[in-house]
Parts: structure tokens; sequence; C-alpha cells
């Protein structure tokens, strides 16, 4: 029932899209590394939003090159693979692709084993640092600003998992409040867009994706 | 522009995960050759006396390592309950979840079949399961640290739990100190069972030769693994100094390779030339070498999971970033 809900929910591309038909949404991040001026907007934005516990990050600001010449700031959310390697080690389920590409979070049948924490490439899987009598508590991590598998807009589903901005047909909070919109969120084809836009503003070449500053101006 | 390194503590924080992997792979072990000594060497074996030590060591072993495999979890009570919970077939860990559930039961009834002399015939009923199932719980906690194969494409990002080499390790491993724990069971079931008792020492020695041959492959199959890391991707080599580097060095070295590899063949080479030199055998001389064997298991274990620590690195810039189930050629850090 609760599932059902959620599904309901799911943002859905407009038909006479690419492929001709109307079908769920693939939302995605995309992080540009030229915008990002680590002011950790989306940090605060992300705790406020959802109620974080202290201790956890759903998203955080990376810094490369602190304090030198080519410093580079990076946003790492949880990236909502499409084979998302903690859903395929969770041995509860209770990690899972909703239609949309959004990776969701069961609190209720997590373990709090903390397999996914290994497997996943991008250290999204957060866990609650102790309490009382020892217990560590289940997983946590970014949603999407999605809310989870409780009945949307419901007090419980705002206790155990923040908003549910998805349902309301917004976008995540922290590419909502991102200054320099260098953290953009959505369907995988609008974000596309918006990034093609961007690279053909800044020149054709490797330079628009910071190869030349990765890897140097002969590749 | 050098790679982001991601660091994430989590089973190296408490002692619950190391303990529990030393404590299954050592219960597999001493499971396996409990079974193998009962079914190979008859009823009337000088090994009888072995398999029942080393069926007796299995108990305690595999009960506390499920306590501290189940108090690890967020939440026990859900982890206890794995039938109804764990769902996802392709996750080893509810794979090894039914192994565990199998091998602790038969564990117990195998020991408790001995200790009510319920019968040979009985026994190696058991023991015909037992052997290969111990075999399993050592290997299942192998790729429970390193289940590539659920991941499409076969990416795992703890470079150093490496999935060619570490379940094979901790079934060598697991046979060694299941050998040494069970050989220092029988010296202690002769020492506390009164002058009467048996003469430990053939065992003992039977025991200590088949250690320093489990001890030998397993030292072989080191040296491959942390070759195979050193000219491995850049997660394996950050993986190989990590380990054998500063930060956890003085651990796999003092603590596995000198204490659980090199001392007690060190100490079997000793023990040999005094015997064929003096004649001169010591119970405690067999008891030191099997307590080196399971110091370095143990710490065997600790140095695997805090090397977990270090994930791989994440390459820059992150429209590199090899997002799982995304392919393409793409939209660069956002794929099709």
């Amino acid at each position: 029932m609760a599932q059902a809900q959620a599904q309901t929910t799911v943002p859905y591309r407009e038909a006479g899209g690419p492929q001709g038909k109307a079908e769920p949404a693939r939302m995605k991040f995309y992080i540009d590394v030229k915008r990002c001026i680590e002011c950790g907007g989306c940090e605060v934005a992300c705790k406020n939003e959802n109620n974080v516990p202290p201790g956890i990050a759903r998203i955080r600001v990376v810094t490369i090159n602190e304090g030198e010449p080519g410093e580079t700031n990076v946003a790492v959310p949880c990236m909502h693979c499409s084979k998302a390697p903690c859903v395929a080690v969770c041995p509860v389920d209770a990690l899972y692709n909703r239609p949309d590409g959004i990776v969701a979070l069961n609190k209720e049948t997590c373990i709090g084993c903390g397999y996914c924490l290994y497997a996943c490439p991008f250290g999204a899987p957060q866990f609650p640092k102790g309490s009382a009598f020892g217990a560590r508590g289940v997983m946590d991590k970014c949603t999407y600003c999605a809310g989870g598998p409780e009945v949307a807009f419901s007090e419980r589903e705002k206790r155990l998992y923040g908003s549910n901005r998805i349902a309301e047909g917004k976008l995540p909070m922290c590419a909502s409040v991102c200054a320099t919109k260098a953290l953009i969120a959505g369907d995988a084809e609008e974000v596309a867009n918006a990034v093609r836009q961007r690279m053909a503003a800044r020149g054709a070449g490797g330079g628009a994706w910071g190869w030349d500053s990765a890897y140097g101006k002969g590749l | 522009m050098e790679p982001i390194v991601l660091w994430q503590h989590k089973w190296g924080l408490t002692f619950h995960i190391p303990w529990y992997l030393f404590l299954g792979g050592l219960a597999g072990g001493t499971m396996t050759v409990a079974c193998l000594a009962d079914l190979l060497t008859g009823s009337q074996g000088r090994l009888q006396r072995f398999a029942k030590a080393a069926a007796y060591v299995t108990v305690p072993a595999i009960v506390l390592g499920g306590l501290a495999l189940t108090f690890h979890l967020g939440k026990p009570e859900r982890g206890i309950a794995f039938p109804l919970f764990f769902t996802n077939y392709q996750s080893w860990m509810t794979i090894g979840g039914w192994i565990l559930g199998a091998f602790a039961p038969l564990a117990i009834a195998y020991a408790a079949a001995w200790y009510l002399n319920f019968g040979r015939g009985f026994r190696v009923s058991l023991a015909v399961i037992g052997a290969p199932l111990g075999v399993l719980m050592s290997l299942y906690t192998g790729f429970l640290l390193s289940a590539a194969w659920v991941i499409p494409g076969g990416r795992w990002y703890v470079p150093l739990w490496d999935n060619t080499y570490l379940p094979v390790l901790f079934v060598l491993s697991g046979l060694s100190t299941g050998v040494a724990a069970a050989g220092l069971g029988t010296l202690l079931m002769a020492r506390f069972s009164g002058p009467a008792a048996h003469e430990p020492m053939e065992v003992a020695e039977v025991a200590s030769l088949t250690d320093v041959a489990a001890i030998i492959v397993e030292a072989a199959w080191v040296y491959l693994f942390f070759s195979a890391l050193k000219v491995g991707t850049t997660g394996q080599q950050l993986a190989y100094n990590l380990v054998t580097g500063s930060d956890l060095g003085p651990w796999f070295w003092w603590g596995f390779i000198a204490t659980g590899l090199a001392a007690p063949l060190a100490v079997s080479i000793v023990q040999q030339l005094g015997k064929i030199l003096f004649h001169a055998e010591a119970k405690w001389v067999f008891g030191l070498k099997f307590l080196l064997v399971l110091a370095g298991g143990l710490m065997l274990r600790y140095v695997v999971v805090w090397g977990g620590d270090l994930k791989t690195p994440l390459v820059f810039p992150p429209s590199m970033w090899p997002v799982p189930g995304i392919s393409g050629p793409p939209i660069p850090g956002l794929g099709g």
C-alpha cells in the first residue's frame, strides 16, 4: 500500500520526448565542478529540509587540493545509480530502485548491517555513530527529497525520511538552493540539455568538463 | 588532479565483525577437520580424540561468533529473524545467514553426538554433511567481504577485498586456525582428564604437521594476493601501501605474518630439531605454536577489516565517475 502510494507520485516525462511516449522520468544529479564555490548551502539546506540527525551528511562538499592552485570543490550526494550496488547487496531489500530511478530506502526493514556502506562507491549510506545501550540504528541516505515508502506527506514519512518534494512536483532542496547552479537535478534529459548548453557556452573541447585541468591540454 | 579517496569506518570500529570473521572461519575449520578425522580414521583410530576435541571447540566458536555478528547490527532483532527479513538472495549476507543457520545447529548436534555417545552411524551421517558445510562456512566469510559477483560489471568498491584471493585466503586461514584450535583442545582435554587420560602427543604432532602444511599454503597465497595488489589498480596499490606500510604495517607484519605464519613455522622447526637431536618433546611447545596460529588468524581478520575502510578512489573530474548502471556515451557524469 505504502509502495503503491509512492509510485503514484513519481514524475513523468511528457509524451513526445525522444522516446515519443510518456514514461517515468529518470531523476539524476549533475555536479559542475567549474561552478561549485564550497558555500555549503546544499549541506545546510539538506539538513534543514529533512531534519537530518547529527553526524549524518546526506550530501557533503569535498575539496580537492585545498589551498593550492587548482583547488576544486565537488558536492557528493547519492548518485542514484541505475544498477545500484547498495541495492544488489542489501540482504533485506531495504534499498530499491523506484520507477523514476531514485534509489529509495525503507527504514522499517533495514537491519543496520553496513553492507551498503562498503558497496557504495560514493560513500552515500550513512550510519548513526551510536546511541543509548549501544544501539547503532539503521542506515540513512539521500532520498532525492522523495521521502520513503510511507504514505506521501504523512507525519511518519516526514519523521523517518524528511520531506517529499518530488511528490510536490519540486526538485531536491540541495539543487534548488545552489546559488551557482553547480548542482543541478531533474529528469536526465532535461539535465543533459542544460549541461550541453553550458558546454557550448564554454566552448567545445575537453575544457568544458574539466579535462584540461585534470589531464592537461594534450588530451 | 589527485583522485578523491574516501574513507568510511563501520565494521572496523568495534570488535564484532573481525571476531565474527575469525570465529566463523575457525568454526568452519574445526568442523571440517573434526568430520574428516571422524570419517577417515575409523571408530578406533587415534584421531578420534582429535575429532572429538575439534567438535567440542566448534560449538563455543560458532555461538560466540554468531552473537558477535548479531549484535553488530543496528537492529539485532531483525537479524535474528533473518528467515523473515532476508529476502534478497543475490546478497552474500542472505546466503551467509542460511549457511550459518544450517551450520550452527549441525555443529551443536555433532558435538552432542560425541558427548552423549549416540553411536557412530548417526555421527557419520552428520559428518558427511558437516565437512563440506565447514568449508562453505569459512569460504562465505571471504565472499561476504568480496561479493563482487552481485555487482553488475563485477565492480567492487573496496580494493583490498579482492574476490579472487580473499575467499580462498579465509578458507586456508580457517583450516589452519581450526587445526590449531582443535590441537589445543586435544591438549587441554588430556590435561584436565586426569592421569589416566590418553597420551595426546601423537595426536598433537599430527595436528602440528597438518598446520605446517596449511600455513605454508596460506603464506604462498598471501604472497600471491599482495603481489597482485601491488601491481593492480590505483585503489589496489593504495590498499597495498595502507596494509604493508606505516598505517596498518605493524599489525600486518608483526601481528599476522610474524606471529601467525613465521613464528609457528620457526617453532615447528625448533621442535623437530629438538626431537631428532635430543629426543625431547614438550606439550607446551605444541600449545605455544597453536596459540600463535590463532593470534595470527585473528590479526588477519582485523587487518582485512581495517583495510576495508579505504574505498576505490574516485577519479577527477566527476564526469568520469563510473556511476553503476550508466553506460553510454553519454552525458559525462550523468549518463543516458
